[in-house]
């Protein structure tokens, strides 16, 4: 194990969650890997990381239902309080707040699927739901419902990725390995112009038209 | 070409933040394309012609102090930095009040999809400008009543609402690409692409609409219409480009998205500046910007007149030209203006019909009398029409078709009940092809008679 590690297990930090916060570094090249090559926008990397955690902490299933149920409770409360007259920031709030109590209520509930569910991913559902609604404004439905997704997929694959076991054994190992060819392979996606993926079938017309 | 070199000269996302907005956008002039009433200033000291802005509100205590009844009828709200179109509103024209004092707090507005709008309305609206909501960092934001922009007629059957604009991309001081950006019902009256609207490629030689899409996918019609978007002539085409060098000039900005509306009354006005403009441009033209950029790069062109004209010889006229260089033969719309030539060196003209049922021209016997052109000739012919068997007479006449000079022999009918006087038939038509969607605007500037 690296020194480093080795002096931060002794200072009390459990390996777990160093080898977690290792791999993160992974996660952020993953999701600006699938931006500037494959061309997913997503929801941005904080919202991503956020999600990754959630699934993380709640597991992949009980995971994706919380995250998919807040996102559509939050379009619901959006659309039931357009019809008032709000300041934008106290509305969102509003929303949060009732999200929030109607999770928590949900839990309280005896199913199975409670038990499992950490309080700790409410708290950062509830950070990921002003990126929604902030997207929200921007975008209709169907395309804020598709950035949910992509972003999503990306997670699941993001969290099979930290918590693969020898990654993680690596991770402790050589985090300095990770962490430099993090860097490299991001300056080397900072410098790449070509075309994203998505762009070949978005321009694959004008492509053609070319003599 | 191998597909690989062919892709190579489209714009993409990475190019274009990479090699273009990075290096010749600085972020000062980036913040003054993102502030519309900064912009303002900047375009007016260069002399260029932006909508009135009737009253600017940047707090709460401005607007509680507001004075209602100082508002015209119609006019548009719209956030400072507002991004993609969001949060403007636009209105028409103010409802009689109907009480007797006049009490401006009762005053009601119609919007543009017809509903009412109130005064806690607009300012429950001010009040969400102020707070940020619409502005592209969220961060607090001024609201500012504008003059509302009146859409030209010919215009008026291809959008929905709101007002159409024609995006112009200029890197260099030459214009590179243009779009024309029609709203539709889809769009909710917005000219803006991510929420529907249709973009129209231009040629930039000619400023005639070519291809178009919605959503990124190549359509032929205005949607649930059968209205052909290409083959539109926009009017002061020359003026526009000029307008946007200008406008590009003026912003320092290196790699800008020009936007202009055409109004009613005050004609080309420039509405705003894009620092970051959208690359499906590249697919309403079927062309590819990363190639024109190239072909602009370092050159030094310093007044926007040259630089409108390069644009034109650069990159316009390609789809007529190339067809033409194919056939040999020039392109004729169905409408086409005219000049007859008569007497000695008199010149009269007027928009023709293509006809190509007819083999030889024809022209109204008014016209001829209104010309006073020598109408003696003992050549006739028996001609039958729908209308049953008729002798009409024969004269020599010349005219100009498309900088051609056709030397005819037409018949003399009487068309008072036509729309047009004059038909040109198969026989003066050898020199040309016929494309049923190019279209001339039949205005007053351009008489039938």
């Amino acid at each position: 194990m690296h020194f480093l590690i080795n002096y931060l297990i002794q200072q009390g930090h459990s390996e777990t969650d160093l080898g977690i916060v290792l791999a993160l570094p992974i996660l952020i090249t993953l999701f600006s890997l699938s931006r500037q090559i494959i061309g997913i926008r997503g929801l941005g990397l904080s919202a991503g990381i956020l999600m990754t955690m959630i699934l993380a902490i709640s597991g992949l299933k009980y995971g994706l239902v919380l995250i998919l149920a807040s996102a559509i409770l939050l379009t619901l409360l959006r659309v039931i309080l357009r019809k008032w007259r709000l300041l934008y920031l106290p509305k969102i709030s509003l929303i949060l707040i009732l999200t929030l109590t109607i999770i928590i209520l949900f839990t309280a509930l005896p199913f199975p699927f409670n038990q499992k569910t950490s309080l700790l991913s409410i708290g950062l559902i509830l950070a990921l739901a002003e990126k929604i609604i902030l997207l929200q404004i921007e975008k209709k439905h169907r395309e804020v419902f598709f950035s949910i997704i992509e972003t999503l997929v990306l997670s699941v694959v993001g969290v099979s990725v930290i918590l693969w076991p020898p990654l993680r054994v690596f991770a402790l190992n050589r985090p300095d390995v990770i962490i430099l060819a993090c860097i490299i392979i991001n300056i080397a996606l900072g410098r790449w112009s070509g075309l994203r993926l998505n762009e070949y079938f978005r321009f694959h017309q004008v492509i053609k038209n070319i003599r | 070409m191998s597909f690989f070199k062919k892709q190579k000269k489209v714009l993409g996302m990475n190019g274009r933040n990479l090699g273009y907005i990075r290096p010749y956008n600085s972020g000062r002039a980036i913040r003054l394309a993102d502030n519309k009433l900064l912009t303002k200033k900047i375009l007016q000291r260069a002399r260029l012609p932006v909508s009135k802005v009737f009253a600017i509100i940047k707090t709460q205590h401005d607007l509680l102090k507001f004075n209602w009844q100082n508002l015209p009828p119609s006019f548009t709200l719209k956030p400072n930095r507002g991004l993609g179109g969001k949060g403007i509103l636009i209105v028409y024209s103010k409802k009689d009040s109907q009480s007797p004092d006049n009490n401006s707090d009762q005053s009601i507005w119609i919007k543009a999809d017809r509903s009412l709008i109130t005064v806690p309305d607009i300012q429950n609206h001010i009040l969400n400008i102020l707070e940020g909501t619409f502005a592209i960092n969220n961060l607090s934001d001024t609201a500012f009543f504008e003059e509302r922009i009146k859409i030209i007629k010919l215009l008026k059957p291809y959008s929905f609402r709101g007002i159409p604009d024609i995006r112009v991309i200029v890197y260099n001081n030459v214009p590179v690409m243009a779009e024309l950006r029609l709203p539709t019902e889809e769009s909710g009256g917005r000219a803006n692409l991510h929420m529907g609207g249709i973009g129209v490629g231009i040629d930039l030689g000619r400023g005639i609409t070519t291809s178009a899409i919605q959503h990124d996918r190549l359509i032929d019609y205005v949607p649930k219409t059968r209205l052909a978007l290409s083959g539109i002539k926009l009017p002061l085409w020359r003026t526009i480009l000029e307008m946007a060098v200008t406008a590009q000039q003026a912003s320092k900005l290196g790699f800008a998205g020009i936007d202009i509306a055409i109004d009613r009354d005050m004609g080309p006005i420039i509405l705003e500046l894009n620092a970051r403009p959208g690359l499906a441009i590249q697919i309403a033209n079927l062309a590819p910007l990363k190639e024109r950029i190239e072909r602009v790069h370092g050159l030094k062109i310093k007044s926007a007149s040259k630089g409108a004209r390069l644009a034109g010889e650069l990159f316009g006229g390609e789809i007529e030209e190339e067809l033409e260089e194919i056939s040999g033969r020039k392109i004729v719309g169905i409408y086409e203006k005219v000049k007859i030539i008569y007497g000695e060196n008199q010149e009269h003209s007027l928009i023709a019909k293509i006809d190509s049922g007819a083999y030889r021209s024809a022209i109204c016997q008014t016209l001829i009398d209104k010309l006073d052109i020598n109408a003696e000739s003992n050549r006739a012919k028996t001609v039958r029409s729908s209308i049953g068997q008729e002798e009409r007479r024969i004269i020599p006449l010349n005219f100009i078709l498309d900088d051609n000079l056709i030397e005819s022999e037409v018949f003399i009918a009487d068309r008072t009940q036509m729309n047009f006087d004059m038909i040109i038939g198969r026989r003066d038509l050898k020199q040309f092809m016929i494309d049923p969607t190019k279209n001339v605007a039949l205005t007053e500037n351009h008489p039938t008679r």
